[in-house]
Order: structure tokens, then sequence, then C-alpha cells
């Protein structure tokens, strides 16, 4: 009984955050924290289909690309200009990491829509993560984040794994929230963008409030005006006879890609206004260890959280805006080209002929039944053509726009 | 007496969510003070229960070394001394258990979990802080006890709240684990030195997994492994003794030098080898992660 009501008094107030009327926030909160996300996406149900740009959500200009619905948002984090701008000012500092060696965009660039260009990513003290960095194109949009992970689900909670995880060190602040708010309150930026930011904290140097702006200016990253969305829009200038063709394949049967990487995102595992939120994890047979479905102990994909001999290897399918930029791919980045992708997903699975994770990813008794491998196979034009369908959903626009660069390079 | 202590739990939980904002603190705490006030109640005991870290017969010590610890006889500093406790009883002289109401001390007490915290930031204690806690203070009815229980975690209702919006000692991110959206236990992590020179370092993480739900939602999150240890001490009384914590009984079936696979030491997975005998001696099954068929073997009880 005690421990019921006073965590619902703390608990809710600090969830709802501090507005006029602290009375009355008391007494909803509990109702209101468990409600949100639901409320969320039920409430926005009518809204969703006919999103446009700067659709409103709590009064916030959303630029949205032409066709995306309106993301879904914590209640307790509302978007705010301010609040993306201190946001994107974090997302570049060096001072969010323990050593000051790098930031968030270290690991996250945009010129590589996000990622980094490495197989897996490397941490500040040098220590190498098993997976590789993520695209943050839409990011506001994924059901789930990172590659295999059913408990983190928003990106203010996710901010905390790169900043504070050890297992592997990444950003390496373990330990030193301290001397993390020392660092940001001598810049004298930070002077007005913190207070701008969460104009109703007495003190809005926090942990929470660096998470909650973050989170923010992550949402902003939206990427909706590849070539391939004009060609969906009507507008075919920009892509090439292959493309369409490419597009063909990629939505046939033979070649099943669309199952897991179709709709706006780009991926089956999305997240809006209006939605019922699926959260899909597939085994892509990369590998078979042992022959019993195995993949290496490091990267074992959702099993690593459920230990659920079923979730082996299963991981997330991330979205395919700008692709062509994100080489090398998978979530181990052990494949270097989209050729050789298509390779992979047109005979059905990888087999790898030794060393310790030899194995027949074919035979992988945990696989997506889409991976059947294509019948007839791929032939050479076809995979040109496919190739050149991927390549047209990079967004130039995205990788260029001011709006996503770092704030800290003019200066 | 009910009533009471279930006032001071939301008035300080009223007060720590509300010190961030400006306007009517001041009349919640003057009304939760007036019923706090009601003398028709039996005066508490007040309790303080001494918790002492120990490698082997030493006291813990950022500064120190210890010697012949684990199966292979190594060398062990520390980087990191520290775990959460819940749930504190003590046992009547009828049997009864007796919840200990802890006192809100917003540092290291928050409802009813307490962070003990042996190291201090010194020595080989790289990321820990200066503060240190080995006492868990709190109320309850006069009367006589005999015997100690409580749990060695956070509760699942707190064990999943975020970091930065939790109170302390729930808002350590040290503490916190990430991915898994929950807490670490026990935070135990030693260097390891042998005659051939360091290796890597032995890191004891405890917490629950297997995990389900969406706790940024709100909604509860439920785990299939708990892996919380109960603790109990059969003869113990809080005036004349202390609890022994001994790091060398927990490694006791462990090669710190020579690990068998998984992370470096055990972080609570059932397939790290380290786990099964870490596990076993707290009293924890190690495949279920629920109470095992044998007592614990690292809390015992000494004269202070």
């Amino acid at each position: 009984m005690k421990r019921r009501l006073s965590t619902a008094l703390g608990l809710g107030a600090l969830l709802v955050g501090c507005e006029p009327d602290v009375g009355s926030q008391l007494d909803a909160a509990p109702s209101d924290a468990a409600a949100s996300a639901d409320a969320d996406t039920q409430d926005g149900a009518a809204e969703g289909d006919s999103a446009t740009s700067d659709a409103g959500q709590d009064g916030y200009a959303w630029e949205l690309p032409q066709g995306f619905p309106l993301p879904n948002v914590p209640a307790d984090n509302p978007m705010t200009a301010d609040k993306v701008e201190l946001g994107r000012h974090l997302f570049y500092d060096k001072r969010l990491s323990g050593n000051g060696t790098q930031a968030c965009a270290s690991c996250h660039k945009q010129e590589l829509a996000f990622t980094d260009g490495r197989a897996t990513g490397l941490g500040s003290t040098g220590e190498a993560h098993t997976r590789g960095s993520m695209s943050l194109a839409n990011v506001a949009y994924t059901a789930t984040l990172t590659w295999a992970n059913n408990l983190v689900r928003e990106l203010e909670r996710q901010a905390q794994v790169p900043m504070f995880g050890e297992e592997p060190v990444e950003l390496g602040l373990a330990g030193m929230e301290d001397e993390l708010l020392q660092r940001l309150r001598a810049e004298p930026r930070y002077e007005e963008l913190f207070p701008a930011a969460f104009p109703a904290d007495s003190d809005p140097f926090s942990v929470l409030n660096i998470t909650r702006a973050i989170a923010s200016f992550q949402r902003t990253l939206l990427s909706g005006d590849s070539p391939f969305d004009r060609h969906s829009h009507g507008d075919d200038s920009g892509f090439s006879d292959g493309a369409k063709r490419g597009e063909l394949l990629f939505n046939s049967e033979r070649f099943e890609c669309f199952h897991c990487h179709g709709g706006f995102a780009l991926a089956d595992s999305v997240n809006h206004s209006g939605n019922r939120t699926e959260e899909l994890f597939h085994n892509t047979a990369l590998y078979n260890i042992d022959l019993e479905g195995g993949y290496p102990p490091s990267n074992t994909g959702l099993y690593e959280l459920t230990g659920n001999r079923n979730d082996m290897g299963r991981f997330k399918a991330p979205t395919l805006r700008n692709i062509a930029l994100t080489a090398p791919y998978m979530h181990d980045g052990s494949i270097a080209s989209l050729s050789e992708v298509l390779d992979h997903y047109a005979a059905g699975g990888r087999t790898i002929t030794d060393g310790p994770y030899a194995g027949r990813g074919f035979d992988n008794p945990f696989k997506s039944e889409f991976l059947h491998g294509a019948n007839p196979p791929m032939t050479e034009p076809e995979r040109q053509d496919l190739i050149a369908f991927l390549e047209s959903l990079t967004d130039q626009g995205f990788i260029t726009n001011p709006k996503f660069a770092d704030p800290w390079a003019a200066k | 007496m009910v009533h009471r202590t279930l006032c001071n739990a939301g008035v300080l939980a009223l007060g720590l969510a509300l010190a961030a904002c400006e306007d009517d603190t001041e009349s919640l705490l003057d009304a939760s003070d007036g019923d706090a006030g009601n003398d028709a109640a039996p005066e508490p005991r007040a309790i303080e229960l001494s918790f002492e870290g120990r490698v082997g017969s030493a006291v813990f010590d950022c500064t120190q070394t210890y010697d012949q610890i684990g199966t292979s006889k190594v060398r062990v500093s520390f980087s990191d001394f520290r775990l959460y406790v819940y749930d504190v009883r003590l046992i009547d002289e009828a049997d009864q258990e007796i919840p200990l109401a802890l006192t809100q001390d917003g540092e290291f007490q928050y409802e009813d979990v307490a962070l003990l915290d042996f190291e201090d930031r010194t020595g080989s204690c790289a990321n820990g802080t200066a503060v240190t806690n080995t006492l868990v203070k709190g109320t309850l009815p006069a009367g006589s006890f005999k015997g100690l229980r409580f749990g060695v975690g956070v509760p699942s209702a707190l064990n999943h709240t975020n970091p930065p919006e939790t109170p302390a000692p729930l808002n350590l991110m040290t503490m916190a684990w990430t991915w898994q959206a929950g807490r670490l236990f026990t935070r135990l992590d030693a260097r390891v030195e042998t005659d051939s020179g360091n290796r890597p370092p032995f890191l004891i993480h405890l917490g629950s997994d297997r995990c389900t739900g969406n706790p940024g939602a709100g909604q509860p999150v439920s785990c299939a492994r708990p892996n919380r240890a109960e603790v109990e001490l059969a003869s113990f009384d809080p005036e004349r003794d202390k609890i022994v914590l001994d790091y060398a009984q927990l490694v006791a079936g462990v090669a710190l030098d020579d690990d068998q696979g998984g992370e470096s030491g055990c972080m609570a997975s059932e397939s790290d080898p380290e786990c099964q005998s870490i596990f076993g001696r707290l009293g924890v099954d190690p495949v279920s992660g629920s109470r095992g068929a044998d007592a614990q073997v690292v809390f015992s009880v000494e004269p202070k």
C-alpha cells in the first residue's frame, strides 16, 4: 500500500512535469502516465491519413514530407522549436563523452544518413560495438529502437544507452553526471538554450532534459524527398527506367523485399499517430552455427533479451531510406555492398564455409519465411535494376539540410 | 502507525517531485505535517542497520588489494562496490515479519529501497561517488526482534522507472541497466591480478532480465528472471550486530582470472558459467532467477 501510493505520487508528478496547476496534475498523474502512448495512438486516428507538412501537434510546426503521418511524441516531452535547437547542439557536442572525443554525431554523421560507414561502431574509449550504428532517418517512427530491443522504445531512454552504457562503452559518461552538467553550464550558448527549451524548470540543466532535447531533435530527422518519393507523387524525372523495373522486383513475391521494407518508412515496425504498432523482428539467415540456428554469441538479436530460442538471430528490419549511403550492411556490417546483400537475399541465406561461424544460413530453422530464395534465380540485369531502385531512395535534401547540421561548425 | 508511515513516504515523494516547481509546495507539506503530528499512535522505534563490506577477513577499502580470492587465488582490487537492498523486515519473537519503514532521506533511501555504497571514489574506485552509505535507517513499532530479512535488488514497481525521473538513490546512471530498462542490483567490480599480469576486470552486475513491457509508456514491465536474492539472518540483534557482506564468499566458486564464457564476471545471464556459482551463493536459482534450493552464504551476522 505504502509503496503503491508513494510511487504514484512521486513518479507521476515527475513524469508529467511541472506546469501551473500542481494539485490537479498530481491527481491525474497515474492515469496520464499509464495511458500516454495508447492515447496518442488512438486520439490521432482521424489525422493519420491526411497528414501534410506543418500539421500541428501541441502547436509544433512539423515539416512532414508529403504522405508522412504525424509521429507519436511522449506526452511528457512535447516538441518545441527551442528543444529541437538545444538537442541539435547537444547531438553535436563532444562534451557528451567522458573523454571529450565523441558526440552522438561521431557515429551518426549527416552525410552518411546518420550512420558512420563502419561495420560496427567504435566507442570513445576505443571499444568496438558488436553492431553497426543505425541510420536515424525517420527514427521518430520506429516502433522499437536499436537493432533488437523490445524494452527501450522511447528515444529519451534510448539516449541513456550510448551516454552511460558500459557494455560496450560508447560515449563513456558512466559516473560522470555531475561533470557533464558542469561542462554544459560553462558553455555560453547553453546559458540561453537550456532555459529556452525548458522554461518551467528553475534549473534546466539535467540529464533528463539532455535526453529530452536530443530526442526532440532526433524526431525532426525526417527523410522523405528521394527520387523514389517524387516518383510516388507523380514526378518521374529523377527515377530511371532501371529503378522502375527494380521497384517491380522489390515488390514481387519472388524477391519479397517489400514485406519487411514497405510503407512510407520502408520498414515494417512503425509507430505513428493513428496506427496499430506492430513490433517485428526477423532472422535473415545470415548464420547457422552448429546447424541449430545459432548466431555468433555476441550478436544473438532479440534472443539476448528474451532468452527464447525462437528469437535467435532476430533483428529489426532497418529502414532502407538512404541505404546506398549506409554501407556496410546488416546488424554486424558483415556484408560490404548492396550487390552482395542482394546475393544473400536472393539465395535465401548465407553460407559460411569455415571458421567459428561456419554454417549454411539457408537451413537456419528460425529464418524468416520470406528468405526462400528467388526462383528462378536473380539475373544480372535484375541485380542492376534492384540496385538502381535502392539508389533512388537517397534523399539529398536530408543529408544536406542545414537544420540537421553541426551548429558548432560555423563559428 | 501505518497511517504515519504512509504520510511520511508520501510527503517526501511529493517534496522531491515538487522541488523543481514553484507553487504550493508549502501548503502541501504543511497539511501533511499536521497528520504526522497525530500523537495517538505509539512512538516508533528508530533502527539503524549497520552493513560492512568485506573481502574475506579484511574490511572493503578502495585503496586496498586483496589476495587469495576465488578458486584460482588471485589478487583483486575494486573499481566499484555498491548494491541495492529492499523490503527490510525484522523478525519479532513471535516469528512475525515487521517491515522497517525506511527514512526517506533523499539520498540513499527511497520508498523501501536503500543503496549500500561502500566505495568512496578513492584508490581504484574511479567511477563512484565520494559519499558512502553503510547504514539502513528506519522506524518500526517498539518491540523485541531476533532476526532480519531483506532482499537484494530493486522491487519490480521501481526497477523500470526512468532513472533521471526517479528520486535518489534510483537516479544513479551508473547503477542503471539502460538497455534492459532496469537497474543493476549489484555493482561489484573487481580488477584482477595474477603473477603473469592484469586480467580482464571481473564484474558482478545482477539485475532482472527476460523482461517484457513498455516502460516508456508507464505500463508494467514483467521479468521472467527477477534475479533478486532473499537474505535471511535468523539471529540478529540490531543494537549489537552488524551485517557483513563478504565478496570472497560471493566468488568462492569461480576463477576470476579464467572466465569460462559470456561477460567477464556475471551480468545475470543464465548462460554465463560464472553466474551459476554466483547466483547459487546468493541463494538464487541460476536458471529461473527465483529463490534457489540453498540459502545464501554471502551475508552473515557479526557483533558490531
